[in-house]
């Protein structure tokens, strides 16, 4: 597990993000200092690349200190920063969206699983985590996973964001993101169970 | 003994899928996961590949060199050493 070292914590007051609107750079580079982290996470777990993520990051950076005239402080700086994240890797993902195979999403029909054979997954699974190619595995999933739910599944399960929270981000209905989010659970669930098959993990 | 309805699972499945607790689709669900092992088994091995996937995409530290053209890109980088 690796930990956020460089991370720096000042509190945000108002006075500081006034600060940081009328120009100073200092402040603004506090700020940069303290969210940079963050938002790259966000991004490498939504666009799955280290170069998309880094590019996310600066245009996200960029645009929030060009508009930061309309930050009105209804949410703290960096909920609005992290807004501004979100839609940067979503118009990113869109753009890629149109030169990549889709893969089909099936509705979660608990109906049709009454009498068929479902493997239970070892107890050990968890303890193979550490192992490279069940990360690759999982990670390929992930990629393979469309965009449109894989940024429900990353705002709820890995950002822990709440679903109204997500809705509000993602401008869904709540009931969408709790749609979205189930699939994007079974789509997930259904390729590591084939590929815990594959090596022979499974009975 | 198992309990004729386990009250916790069913509360627990209802969040998942987004369900009112104590909604007739809730009540749906949860019977028929306390009725069927292979929907159980089913539902169980999602919860836990979310839980591999909070491990395998944990957070990572920012690498200095995108820090520092990060910073050169703000044109921050003469006041990064400072902060």
């Amino acid at each position: 597990m690796h930990q956020i070292k460089r991370e720096l914590t000042i509190e945000e007051t108002p006075e500081l993000i006034q600060a940081a609107r009328d120009g100073d750079r200092k402040v603004q580079s506090q700020l940069v200092m303290m969210y940079s982290s963050r938002i790259y996470n966000l991004g490498l777990r939504m666009l799955r690349n280290n170069e998309d993520a880094e590019d996310m990051l600066q245009e996200t950076f960029i645009t929030a200190f060009q508009k930061i005239h309309t930050f009105k402080g209804k949410s703290s700086f960096y909920t609005w920063v992290y807004r501004i994240g979100v839609n940067i890797a979503l118009g990113k993902l869109r753009k890629q969206s149109r030169m990549q195979i889709s893969y089909s999403i099936q509705e979660p029909d608990f109906e049709n699983l009454h009498g068929l054979k479902i493997s239970d997954w070892p107890e050990y699974i968890e303890t193979k985590v550490s192992d490279n190619e069940f990360r690759i595995a999982l990670k390929v999933a992930l990629d393979d996973l469309d965009e449109k739910y894989r940024s429900v599944f990353v705002l709820r399960d890995l950002e822990e964001k709440s679903t109204a929270k997500t809705a509000e981000i993602l401008e869904l209905s709540e009931s969408n993101v709790k749609v979205r989010l189930m699939r994007a659970r079974l789509f997930l669930r259904d390729r590591m169970s084939t590929f815990l098959k594959r090596e022979g993990w499974l009975v | 003994m198992k309990p004729k309805h386990d009250v916790e699972l069913q509360k627990k499945i209802c969040l998942d899928f987004g369900a009112d607790i104590g909604s007739e689709l809730c009540q749906e669900v949860g019977l028929l996961m306390e009725e069927c092992p292979e929907c159980k088994v089913y539902y169980d091995t999602m919860q836990r590949s979310v839980k591999l996937y909070r491990v395998v995409e944990d957070e990572c530290e920012l690498p200095e060199s995108v820090s520092e053209r990060l910073f050169k890109v703000l044109n921050l980088d003469q006041l990064k050493k400072d902060v």
